[in-house]
């Protein structure tokens, strides 16, 4: 009985803000819309970077041209599918004092939040994967790409993960709003940096050597290079299962310093605005 | 039984001024100069189960932030406070599902979706069961004349049609306790009298405590047989409102009694 309860709460707060995504459909398009201009922009940067290789069949930084185009048009895409957008709503809760109704009501702020954030991804992220689908379907027949469907079917299968560490990561960054009142700049700077460490704008093998060692132990690849890879068909078998064990620690990390870092940032909030 | 105590209560805040100019919002970037506000400095105040008590004060006395701290929001700086046997502070689940609190400038519906959604959401995260849910809702909704805007988006209300679905909203649990924070602020007439009408209709049916705020002499002297006033964080006036009305209007009997707190006590 206790645990049906607490479903029917998670499933109410999961249908809510599914709905309440719904009324702005067109918002997702035109930022998938948006995003397809920098990938027009890479398109043409890597074909002339592999045209002056003279050999056909060039690899640079562990990727054939075919794959390379394959994992700029996915990673758009896939950075467009973690995309979080909470934390700009909960610092204007902060702001506002509309954290209220998470003090008085029982229901924790975390779960509601990253619930709610699930279910507000739901139908943008089937039209993710679908658009996703007719431009891999569109690559093979330009550029020659090549897949194997297990691939993309343990890519989709790691793909919730990653949307829970990017989550987690930023949920854990919200609370910096308790006092900073306006975190804009915190946010937005910490979006570029993941979304370039990540992997989101091109393979993180660009960066060297060095700085892949020590991604390696970071959270970021594992958002969009990590399941990418996969799809591209550079990723091992160990490499996977490694990839999915960080994923899950780093999971649990921000969870722990969730908890931690809101409850002192709880403490400081003056629910302001009478 | 007293279903609410309140001893020594204090908040102080630390906040911190800016000289005008563009010279002195540079000198605020490196160094703010920190000051500190006595919102509430000590009050004391008991409730019956069962009351309705007008919680009244000039802008900035401090009421909000008494409410705030009774509903859990605020920690105090110090004092005790216990609300239907719980410390409302230490957010026990048990507290949460006894009590409600209404702010008329805040808002706990989702503006994107018409107000039903919300009132099913908190139906979840009080796991009322159905029956109970549908009969509750039924009745508020006939109640306050809301049936026709059932299906209307949350952000496409007027303010009053609005203030009664939040109503609605904090009530789905059947609190035992409610905190109205100026339920009727920007409220036309008539939509002030039928939430005035509610309100005592909901306490006489349900035997619900209730302790209000409001800027409006009518909400406090249709609702209300006791008054506490408060006035720059101190007590200014705990008793029957009958008794400071024998020779003067309420108006007059109210506007001396913050009139005396500006002379008096009162350090903010």
């Amino acid at each position: 009985m206790k645990i049906m309860k607490v479903l029917k709460k998670y499933a109410a707060i999961f249908k809510l803000e599914m709905q309440a995504k719904m009324e702005y459909r067109m918002d997702f398009l035109m930022s998938l819309i948006s995003g397809g201009f920098t990938v027009i922009i890479q398109l043409f940067l890597w074909t002339a970077i592999y045209g002056g290789q003279a050999e056909e069949e060039a690899v640079l930084f562990g990727y054939e041209y075919s794959q390379m185009v394959v994992y700029i048009v996915m990673a758009a895409i896939m950075a467009r599918i973690v995309a979080t957008g909470f934390e700009y709503d909960i610092m204007s809760d902060i702001m506002e004092g509309n954290m209220n109704r998470f003090f008085v009501q029982p229901v924790g702020h975390m779960s509601y939040r990253i619930v709610g954030f699930l279910g507000a991804k739901v139908v943008e992220n089937l039209m993710a994967i679908i658009i996703g689908s007719v431009l891999l379907i569109v690559l093979v027949f330009t550029v020659g790409a090549e897949f194997s469907f297990l691939n993309i079917l343990v890519a989709l299968a790691i793909a919730p993960l990653s949307l829970l560490i990017n989550a987690m990561m930023f949920y854990f960054l919200s609370a910096t709003s308790f006092w900073l009142t306006w975190g804009w700049g915190v946010f937005n700077g910490w979006g570029v940096v993941t979304t370039i460490l990540s992997g989101g704008i091109f393979p993180i093998g660009v960066f060297g050597e060095t700085i892949v060692g020590i991604l390696r132990f970071l959270p970021f690849q594992y958002i969009i290079y990590f399941p990418l890879n996969i799809v591209v068909g550079n990723a091992t078998r160990a490499q996977v299962f490694e990839g999915v064990a960080m994923q899950l620690v780093w999971i649990l990390i921000f969870m722990g310093l969730s908890k931690l870092y809101w409850r002192v940032g709880m403490k400081k909030y003056i629910a302001a605005r009478g | 039984m007293q279903i609410i105590k309140v001893e020594n209560l204090k908040k102080h805040y630390d906040y911190y001024q800016k000289e005008q100019g563009l010279k002195n919002s540079l000198r605020n970037v490196i160094k703010r100069k920190k000051l500190k506000k006595e919102a509430v400095n000590g009050i004391n105040f008991n409730i019956e189960a069962g009351e309705i008590v007008g919680f009244i004060g000039p802008n900035g006395a401090g009421k909000t932030t008494t409410l705030k701290m009774l509903s859990g929001i605020l920690f105090p700086t110090s004092g005790t406070a216990t609300v239907g046997g719980f410390t409302p502070w230490e957010r026990k689940k048990a507290f949460k599902m006894g009590f409600s609190i209404v702010m008329g400038q805040k808002t706990q519906l989702n503006w994107d979706l018409p107000a039903i959604e919300t009132f099913n959401l908190n139906k979840c995260i009080y796991e009322v069961d159905d029956a109970v849910y549908k009969k509750t809702v039924g009745e508020l909704v006939e109640l306050l004349g809301v049936e026709p805007l059932m299906k209307t988006q949350v952000r496409r209300l007027s303010l009053g049609e609005r203030m009664k679905m939040e109503l609605i909203a904090a009530l789905v649990h059947r609190p035992k306790i409610i905190f109205l924070d100026e339920p009727t602020i920007g409220l036309d007439f008539v939509s002030q009298k039928t939430i005035r009408e509610f309100i005592r209709h909901y306490n006489e049916e349900t035997g619900a405590t209730i302790l209000l705020t409001s800027h409006y002499v009518g909400d406090i002297e249709s609702l209300c047989k006791r008054a506490i006033v408060i006035n720059e964080g101190l007590l200014a006036y705990d008793g029957n409102l009958s008794d400071i009305v024998v020779d003067s209007t309420i108006e007059e009997a109210i506007t001396k009694l913050y009139e005396n707190g500006e002379n008096g006590g009162g350090t903010g």
